[in-house]
């Protein structure tokens, strides 16, 4: 089943002389339930406006696009974003805890259990300890290092219980052992949540590690010149599936391609 | 505006600076003394100097336009026993609450609505602009002729000067909201409402009391000032009428009242301020 579907979906902006910038050339990309897909490219390629189009945070110029059969006109109760920029996607004037209950507040989810106020502390609680931060309701995300503070957005996303998790360079502003850590946490959560994940990133390596497939973006918005299965076995190891003679190979076919288009 | 905010609370600081900033042998006396001047203990006890050369120098030598700070004290009490100067202060006080008030109101909806409504921003920058040029002293005639020499002039008077500094600082703290916050604003579907309440409101508080403890200076200023211009009420009038019959004790008196309230209030605003923005001094933690 498809859970995202793009027709020639595509972006121009109107800069402010009055000239039209192509953000995204008119794509059509199929993304299968359950599957976690990577989107990798330079900046300026449009891989985050692709990711902001799917989620309903901008309109597209062109195009069709589909979340689980239904045309997006606004961001779909079934998909939760999670930025980059974690200290300004937390409300730093709450703590750990009211972060979760404010995505609670406003899953606008059908479960009879996540509507229940009475059951929120134990969910908020239940979805902390999902990422790894058991016990830190009550602090304030500024009190977190950045890694711990990422882990509160994306218990803050899954609080609201998302068939689609898109992501957009999560884990780029945090040191890279945290970082190795965040990706094996969002394995683990995809498996056990079934989850379809699009993940934007500028790190070919993350993608290849982490994807069923990986998707590349040509330079200025030009579109995908590249969309590779990536069949490595999982459960996947940072340590054997890097080393593993497939991933190399991945990395290189895909690092070539990236060098050349750009 | 912000020389009454503790030095090391003027900006966050780190886990790893305030480790640094501990040392790590035990205080010495050296350590002490440098802690002392660089703390208001300081700037206390040179207030109480010169209080000191004052009560000396006003003993020894008998000057009727400086009476020693004890016939001053002497006399503020009696006044305030008698109910003359606490009354004047109440009336004050009236005023600059009901007047700080409107003006907090007033203030922080049109600079916030400013910051966040393009439509309203074009329709109220012009005349926010203009009027903020003309001094209050330049409208005062006008306001006295129009609202006669009451409460309802005072109040306005306060209204109009502390609403500019919460207008300026709520715009511009509704103007800081971040793109990344506004989106995740959209991705969690709040309406327009509920961001600015649940979003825009709380990020742009830290600035909003800027703006409100600057107004909050400005406000007793002007409830002591109009009392004294139209000359009938409030500690202003008190201190007006102990200049008139010569009473320099009860002017003294008056004078000092208005600078105890003065520092209270600002006191327990920084009190406020510190509790609801609370998790903007709570420092980082390393990884």
């Amino acid at each position: 089943m498809t859970a995202i579907a793009t027709t020639q979906i595509g972006k121009i902006y109107r800069s402010l002389r009055g000239a039209s910038v192509v953000a995204l050339s008119p794509i059509d990309l199929h993304v299968e339930r359950g599957s976690f897909v990577s989107v990798v490219g330079r900046s300026g390629c449009g891989k985050s406006t692709l990711l902001r189009l799917v989620a309903g945070l901008e309109q597209p110029s062109s195009g069709l696009l589909e979340v689980a059969g239904q045309r997006v006109r606004q961001p779909p109760d079934s998909v939760r974003y999670v930025f980059q920029d974690y200290a300004q996607s937390l409300l730093p004037w709450k703590t750990v805890g009211e972060n979760i209950r404010f995505g609670l507040r406003h899953a606008h989810s059908h479960s009879d259990q996540a509507r229940n106020r009475n059951n929120w502390p134990a969910l908020i609680e239940a979805s902390l300890a999902e990422v790894g931060l058991s016990g830190a309701a009550n602090r304030y995300p500024s009190e977190l290092s950045g890694g711990m503070q990422q882990r509160v957005a994306i218990a803050r996303a899954l609080a609201a219980a998302p068939d689609v998790l898109l992501l957009d360079e999560p884990f780029s502003a945090v040191d890279a052992l945290s970082r190795i850590q965040l990706q094996d946490l969002l394995l683990r959560i995809w498996r056990t949540r079934k989850l379809t994940v699009m993940f934007v990133t500028h790190d070919i390596d993350e993608a290849i590690y982490l994807s069923d497939r990986v998707i590349v973006l040509g330079p200025n918005g030009i579109g995908i010149v590249s969309d590779a299965e990536i069949d490595l076995p999982r459960p996947r190891d940072q340590v054997t599936t890097k080393s593993d003679t497939s991933y190399l190979k991945r990395r290189r076919e895909i690092l070539e391609l990236v060098m050349q288009t750009h | 505006m912000t020389v009454s905010v503790p030095y090391s609370r003027a900006g966050v600081v780190s886990a790893a600076e305030a480790a640094a900033a501990t040392p790590s042998q035990r205080p010495r006396l050296g350590t002490a003394i440098a802690g002392y001047f660089k703390s208001r203990a300081f700037g206390w006890s040179i207030v109480a100097i010169l209080l000191a050369v004052w009560q000396i120098a006003a003993t020894a030598v008998t000057m009727p336009e400086l009476p020693p700070l004890s016939a001053i004290f002497t006399e503020w009490h009696e006044q305030w026993a008698s109910g003359e100067l606490s009354a004047a202060l109440l009336d004050t006080l009236k005023v600059a609450a009901i007047g700080y008030a409107l003006a907090t109101l007033l203030g922080t909806t049109v600079g916030f609505l400013m910051g966040r409504v393009r439509v309203i921003w074009a329709a109220a920058e012009p005349p926010v602009e203009l009027l903020r040029q003309i001094p209050v002293t330049a409208l005062l005639p006008l306001l006295i002729l129009y609202l006669g020499i009451g409460d309802q002039m005072r109040i306005t008077v306060v209204v109009i000067v502390a609403s500019f500094p919460i207008i300026l600082n709520s715009f511009a703290g509704a103007r800081s909201l971040s793109r990344t916050m506004r989106m995740t604003a959209q991705t969690f579907r709040l309406s327009w409402l509920q961001t600015q309440i649940e979003i825009g409101l709380p990020s742009a508080l830290p600035f909003i009391l800027v703006g409100m403890r600057q107004a909050l200076a400005m406000t007793l200023v002007m409830a002591v000032v109009t009392g004294m211009l139209a000359g009938n009420s409030g500690v202003g009038y008190f201190i007006l009428q102990a200049q008139q019959v010569l009473n320099v004790r009860a002017l003294f008196a008056g004078i000092f009242t208005v600078a105890a309230v003065g520092y209270a209030l600002n006191l327990v605003f920084l009190l406020i301020e510190r509790r609801v923005t609370r998790w903007r001094r709570i420092g980082a933690a390393e990884d």
